[in-house]
């Protein structure tokens, strides 16, 4: 294969790699680190705990074969055996990769209307992953766009870290599936309790992708518009203090637009076009979202070419509005000004969410699936 | 140096930065060019020009992750010569590491589409969740900075074979893991 077809096919594997988040790329570097003493680093703690951790898979196999025993379920081999056929079919509709790892969860929490359950969880080593779903028992406050907002926790007697994102939702059953993932620092699981509690969620987001068009950048008037450093901004819009995307320090900052009435524009309910122009010599576009700490309001500027491909903004700044419910956030485009009216803008939002509460918790030791203890 | 010193460093605008990125991830950076490039100097000069793009992206950027916001740049800039330079045919380890991921990823129907909807992008994300943190560690210096075998073994303290065979079942279950997700046909 020569190097033009190498680089043909390599197309998708380009792609597949491009995709890659910088925690793993980071891991690999540290994974590859090595100490004062020429060892390296996360494999020498690998090698201290290789013993613990073949120590927690017995317990977790004893544990398992205790679970069969009294509840006749653990693993799903054994679930599909004794009739569990119908949370292993769930499970495998999920993740089927997951799914074989899987220990069904029938175990629940009802409060306010709306069943939490664990359909299943997988202990991996010092990792945990489960299968959350909410479901409404008494209307249609659960969809597709449902969020935990950042007020789900993890609650456990030891250092941990841990995650929580939709993975599913089911039209028919109106049920969301979070994917809950959990690890613990150079602990065992055995022994451990853990706890998964929800205290609100959010529902019926609008999500929208959308053109721009009253910003018009073939007739953007090129002379700067009036514009501040945004220490001086945030006085004058009445900001307590500045939250920035970059930097927490406002001399680092782009200046940031002032607020123009005559450009102001509704994108949907929840965010404004509050102004935009040349600053700098830059382009910014500024969105004020409108509930950003009850609802989530938020979103994304972006320009789009004529080939439909979309330009990523080179930074953004955000700055709170003085009842610290909402704020403003600045687009900026590196794109040269000349080329400007070869660019649409165009927006990625998600706005208008109705937040419920309610307190859900479900607790399980791990070392004793059978007598998991439900709120 | 710890990473946010460096960042701070930058944000500074103090020429320090360069020096302690250089001293921290130069030869990494340096490392993941050559397997692309196969070259020293085209290496050394890609380097060059992603702390040049460091100096001027930070700020405003706070790289949460500084090793891997530096090997990216460097991974960008390598390929973008790369491509510029079709003319030389010689073969990198670059592209034999990007075929051995080919012949996970070929397949007759699906992959167009997943590429065109970027379903394929996300999946590597939602594949390495999933697996042990050795395996993540091995998978990303093969695919992503395009080390041997032997070198990650040496880097790891393992055997190669040790890391062949992980390598090996990666790829199956890469493979199974595509093919669940109907992403590969």
């Amino acid at each position: 294969m020569n190097q033009k077809e190498v680089l043909k096919s390599a197309g998708v594997a380009e792609t597949f790699l491009a995709g890659l988040d910088d925690k793993f790329i980071e891991e690999a570097i540290r994974g590859t680190e090595r100490g004062d003493d020429g060892k390296v680093i996360a494999f020498a703690k690998q090698e201290k705990t290789a013993k613990k951790k073949f120590m927690a898979r017995l317990l977790k196999i004893a544990a398992c074969v205790a679970a069969v025993l009294v509840v006749g379920f653990t693993s799903l081999s054994v679930a599909t055996a004794t009739g569990s056929l119908k949370a292993y079919e769930f499970l495998y509709k999920l993740n089927p990769y997951l799914a074989e790892k899987m220990v069904p969860v029938e175990k629940s929490s009802v409060d306010q209307g709306i069943e939490m359950r664990i359909a299943g969880i997988c202990v991996e080593g010092d990792v945990v992953d489960a299968y959350v779903t909410l479901r409404d028992l008494e209307g249609d406050r659960i969809d597709g766009t449902t969020d935990l907002f950042d007020s789900y926790s993890i609650e456990t007697n030891c250092d941990q870290w841990g995650g929580c994102s939709l993975v599913d939702y089911d039209e028919e059953t109106r049920t969301a599936t979070f994917l809950l993932k959990m690890g613990l620092y150079d602990q065992q699981l055995g022994g451990k309790k853990m706890t998964f509690r929800v205290r609100r969620f959010l529902s019926g987001k609008q999500e929208m992708e959308t053109l721009l068009p009253q910003i018009d950048l073939k007739a953007m008037p090129m002379e700067e518009a009036e514009a501040l450093p945004s220490g001086e901004l945030k006085t004058r819009l009445g900001s307590s203090r500045s939250d920035m995307v970059h930097s927490s320090d406002d001399e680092l900052v782009p200046r940031c637009l002032v607020p123009n009435e005559a450009q102001k524009f509704k994108i949907a309910d929840g965010a404004n076009v509050t102004a935009y122009g040349i600053v700098d010599g830059k382009l910014h576009v500024q969105v004020y979202y409108e509930d950003v700490r009850g609802r989530d309001d938020h979103g994304d500027v972006h320009l789009i070419n004529s080939d439909g491909e979309w330009i990523i903004r080179e930074a953004a700044t955000r700055l709170w509005d003085k009842d610290r419910i909402g704020w403003y956030e600045e687009y900026v485009f590196g794109v040269p000004l000349q080329e400007l009216d070869q660019y649409e803008v165009g927006g990625y939002f998600s706005l208008g969410a109705k937040r419920y509460e309610g307190d859900w918790k479900i607790s399980f030791p791990f070392t004793n699936v059978e007598s998991m203890e439900v709120k | 140096m710890e990473d946010q010193l460096i960042v701070d460093l930058f944000f500074e605008r103090s020429e320090k930065a360069i020096s302690e990125l250089a001293n921290k991830y130069g030869r990494r950076c340096k490392a993941l060019s050559v397997k692309i490039l196969g070259s020293e100097e085209d290496a050394e000069e890609c380097v060059n020009d992603a702390y040049l793009a460091a100096w001027n992206n930070i700020p405003p950027e706070r790289p949460t992750f500084l090793g891997a916001y530096v090997a990216r740049i460097t991974r960008n800039l390598s390929l973008s010569k790369m491509r510029a330079d079709l003319a030389q045919k010689r073969k990198s380890e670059y592209d034999v590491c990007l075929e051995e991921l080919e012949e996970v990823l070929r397949s007759k129907e699906n992959v167009e589409d997943a590429i065109l909807s970027g379903e394929l992008k996300g999946a590597i994300n939602h594949f390495l969740e999933k697996q042990e943190k050795t395996d993540r560690i091995i998978f990303v210096n093969r695919y992503w900075f395009c080390k041997n075998a032997n070198e990650i073994a040496n880097e790891i303290g393992q055997s190669t074979n040790y890391v062949n065979v992980r390598l090996h079942r990666l790829k199956e279950r890469l493979q199974k893991y595509l093919k669940a997700e109907e992403l590969i046909g």
